[in-house]
């Protein structure tokens, strides 16, 4: 690639990440900067089921061997790197001690049950806590890593988030909330580029969560926003066009941009594809047993 | 003398093994999955509804699978049955999910154990990928990729360039057949449309042309790419048809029967004899693993974990068929069903002059896999032909109705056979079991100290390379792991 390919690609990156062309420089900078072995990425996963993994291999603005070999520099990735046993734990060894990684945290912490989550011989509390006391900045992907998620609403095995965790030990780093079951691999990348780019976080809500990616609630940006100020709602799975409000949407209450950057290409989401919301990406999700996913509106207080 | 792979890589989860090698071979070995969520104990008490949603995130690999089983439980306990549109749809989706599972499996995790990337230096063509990669991968030369265990890997340009440019093209794909399952459910990871009576989609001419589009694009890459490197690396790794013999137990539940002519039939094999399925003759054994209790079917066994318990060595429970272990994948759903058995031993035949005894093994599971994507690709494309936009796609079940009963749901996933079972008391949920094709596969001893099916492949598996134990994890990845899925 010469110089000029180069920023129009950083450019289209800009673009793709902040919504504007003005940071094609700044993303140029951060490549030269990943390109020096500047900062890295380790990819570590607790009680998770690979969701935000799978995501992020799906994805495709940029896809995979574009974000690895130009984007972000994977240090360790548990499905991908072509490591297995003792070198893997040589190499997660070696960055802790480098210092010069985001940590990306997939899945929940078992706080009680030590044994509920081990990496190679270890706990998985004994390793995240030198993981996080050596990074430069947390990044929490998914819904479990930002508040617990389902391993949480377990009671046996005292699952917490990434970030509960950093509180209970003490532990003081910038971090960032990516929620979504899975989250949507956009915000990862974008995230993590973002912060390699301009040295900082980006802008952040009160909760720590990137207002680029979690605007407002999902109901004000829903296309279907127009049936529900008509009060024209679904009862039946049959009927195709009105609100999913009745049938328990939860997007009145989730903040998200599902609607605006919609998934897999661009290609849909849920309330697009006939499905309430669940609020997947919600502090809440799955949501007290008492009440459950699919609700009474009415009810949810 | 003991030796581990741990943590396993190129998998789901978090997964241990140790064997025991003498002699240059695996003696005896033990398989430890290192992680747990207790799925089937939070949905006690919560409305039947949400376990759909709830399992389905079980798994994010195999994303489909357990909300597809659990709509299928659920349909049983609230005595409804999906229009045709439904059956069609939910047979599509997991079939479209699996294919795609499939490509995940053989270039993202099971190809590095074979081919050597580095052989990426000497690329003189123009693809503008594979150069980026190339240049990547020679001036930073990157840990992803670089740091591997030592092995026996192709290194000769010819043959390695092709894999490692199909291994490229496959992330391609995978990110394409994610856009399908979009197109149908909404999103992947995870469809929120997929309930109990059905699939809750606008069937539209435009979203069945859209698919119907890439599921030939998808069949044109597994006919071109996918199969052909399966085949050129089974030939590569001829020996790889006698290493990872394991049982000749195989279980298929049947499955993919919405267009009227069933893909898979259900069955068993012990032995490598076959006898009709029933699945009471299932239960879990916990004597190794970390839960109290004693060996019970499925619709009398609790939960019940024990970290740490006297003799236990694993999260993963241990089921067995009339007491045998049993293998699940697309091998026991391709040999017990007798149509796809024929043609896929003729192709076994035609291309490596192996026989139904080599099958067992790893490049068997392998091809098998390979095989099977194409079975379910040419699926989806006659599901897609029978899907009528005027009908109905869905029967309503009200979330808040006040079930009593119970449903059993036998469903397929791209690693085995997989069971949900529900028990309901005036709409809350009193029990809820799964039993995982990787629960059966990567089981741990029994009581009766017969080792699980992967266990017993691993015997017997020849270690050349003891320092990273390459062969080792060749064999267990030829069953693709599914830690978060065996455990739940
Ligand atoms: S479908 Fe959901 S998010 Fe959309 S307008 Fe209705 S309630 Fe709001
Ligand atoms: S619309 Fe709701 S359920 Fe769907 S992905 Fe977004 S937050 Fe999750």
């Amino acid at each position: 690639m010469d110089r000029r390919e180069f920023l129009k690609y950083c450019g289209k990156i800009s673009l793709l990440f902040t919504g504007s062309l003005l940071f094609a420089e700044d993303i140029a900078r951060a490549f030269v900067k990943i390109a020096e072995g500047a900062v890295n990425i380790l990819w570590l996963q607790g009680q998770a089921c690979s969701g935000d993994s799978v995501s992020l291999l799906y994805g495709d603005s940029p896809e995979v061997p574009e974000l690895i070999t130009s984007i972000i520099n994977l240090r360790f990735h548990p499905v991908v790197s072509v490591a297995q046993g003792e070198l893997v734990m040589r190499i997660i060894n070696q960055e802790l001690k480098n210092k010069d990684y985001i940590l990306c945290f997939e899945g929940a912490v078992p706080y009680k049950m030590l044994g509920a989550c081990k990496i190679g011989e270890f706990y998985l509390t004994e390793i995240l806590k030198k993981a996080i006391s050596s990074s430069i900045a947390v990044v929490a992907v998914g819904t479990c890593s930002s508040y617990g998620g389902i391993p949480a609403a377990n009671k046996e095995t005292g699952a917490i988030s990434v970030v509960e965790f950093m509180k209970r030990e003490g532990l003081n780093k910038p971090y960032v909330r990516l929620p979504g079951c899975p989250t949507n691999s956009i915000r990862v990348t974008g995230t993590v580029a973002y912060i390699v780019a301009f040295e900082k976080l980006p802008a952040l809500d009160t909760d720590n969560r990137p207002i680029l990616y979690y605007p407002d609630v999902i109901h004000n940006n829903c296309q279907r926003f127009q049936y529900f100020s008509q009060d024209r709602y679904i009862t039946d799975y049959n009927q195709k066009r009105g609100c999913l409000f009745k049938m328990g949407c939860r997007g009145p209450i989730t903040k998200a941009d599902c609607p605006l950057r919609r998934y897999n290409r661009n290609t849909s989401w849920c309330v697009d594809a006939n499905g309430p919301c669940i609020g997947c990406a919600n502090p809440k999700f799955p949501w007290p047993a008492e009440t459950g996913i699919y609700t009474d509106p009415n009810r949810i207080k | 003398m003991v030796k581990r792979i741990s943590p396993l890589t190129r998998i789901e989860g978090h997964l241990k093994v140790e064997v025991d090698v003498e002699n240059g071979k695996v003696k005896s070995a033990r398989v430890s999955g290192e992680m747990y969520r207790g799925f089937e104990n939070l949905l006690i008490g919560r409305r039947p509804l949400d376990a759909q949603r709830i399992t389905q995130r079980v798994c994010g690999v195999c994303h489909e699978v357990h909300g597809i089983a659990s709509s299928k439980a659920l349909a049983d306990l609230y005595k409804i049955e999906p229009p045709p549109n439904g059956k069609l749809l939910k047979d599509i989706i997991l079939a479209l999910h699996m294919s795609i599972d499939h490509i995940l499996h053989f270039f993202t995790l099971a190809l590095p154990d074979y081919v050597d990337f580095s052989a990426l230096s000497v690329y003189r063509g123009k693809d503008p990928k594979l150069n980026r990669l190339k240049e990547w991968v020679v001036s930073r030369r990157p840990w992803l990729y670089t740091k591997k265990v030592p092995g026996n890997y192709i290194e000769d340009p010819q043959t390695a360039i092709p894999l490692v440019a199909a291994y490229i093209e496959a992330f391609d794909k995978l990110s394409l057949g994610a856009s399908a399952l979009a197109t149908l459910g909404g999103k992947a990871p995870f469809a929120h449309n997929v309930f109990p009576g059905g699939v809750s989609v606008e069937l539209t001419m435009d979203r069945i042309m859209k698919v119907s589009n890439i599921v030939d694009q998808l069949l044109y890459f597994v006919k071109t790419k996918y199969i052909p490197s399966a085949v050129e690396v089974a030939k590569r790794y001829r020996e790889y048809f006698y290493i990872g013999h394991g049982y000749m137990n195989l279980l298929s539940y049947g499955g993919f029967e919405a267009t009227g002519t069933p893909l898979y039939t259900p069955g068993i094999m012990i032995n490598g004899k076959l006898y009709p399925l029933d699945v009471d003759q299932i239960v879990e054994d916990v004597s190794h693993s970390y839960y109290d209790g004693e060996a019970e079917s499925f619709r009398k066994e609790e939960t019940r974990p024990h970290y740490g318990k006297k003799g236990a060595y694993s999260w993963i429970k241990a089921p067995r068929y009339k007491g045998h272990p049993m293998e699940t994948g697309p091998i026991s759903r391709i040999l017990v069903t007798p149509s796809t058995r024929e043609s896929f031993l003729s192709f076994l035949k035609r291309e490596f002059g192996v026989g139904i005894k080599e099958a067992f093994s790893t490049n068997g599971r392998n091809l098998a896999r390979a095989f099977e994507a194409k079975l379910l690709l040419e699926y989806v494309n006659k599901a897609l032909s029978k899907l009528n936009p005027k009908e109905s796609t869905i029967v309503t079940v009200n979330p808040e109705a006040n079930v009593t009963g119970t449903g059993l749901g036998l469903s397929n996933a791209a690693r085995g056979e997989l069971l949900h079972y529900i028990e309901a008391e005036n709409g809350r949920i009193t029990k809820y079991q799964m039993v995982v094709p990787s629960t059966w596969n990567f089981s741990p001893r029994d009581y009766k100290g017969q080792p699980g099916p992967v266990e017993k492949a691993l015997e017997g598996t020849p270690v050349r390379f003891a320092e990273g134990l390459i062969e080792v994890g060749r064999v267990i990845r030829s069953y693709d792991p599914c830690t978060a899925c065996s455990i739940h």
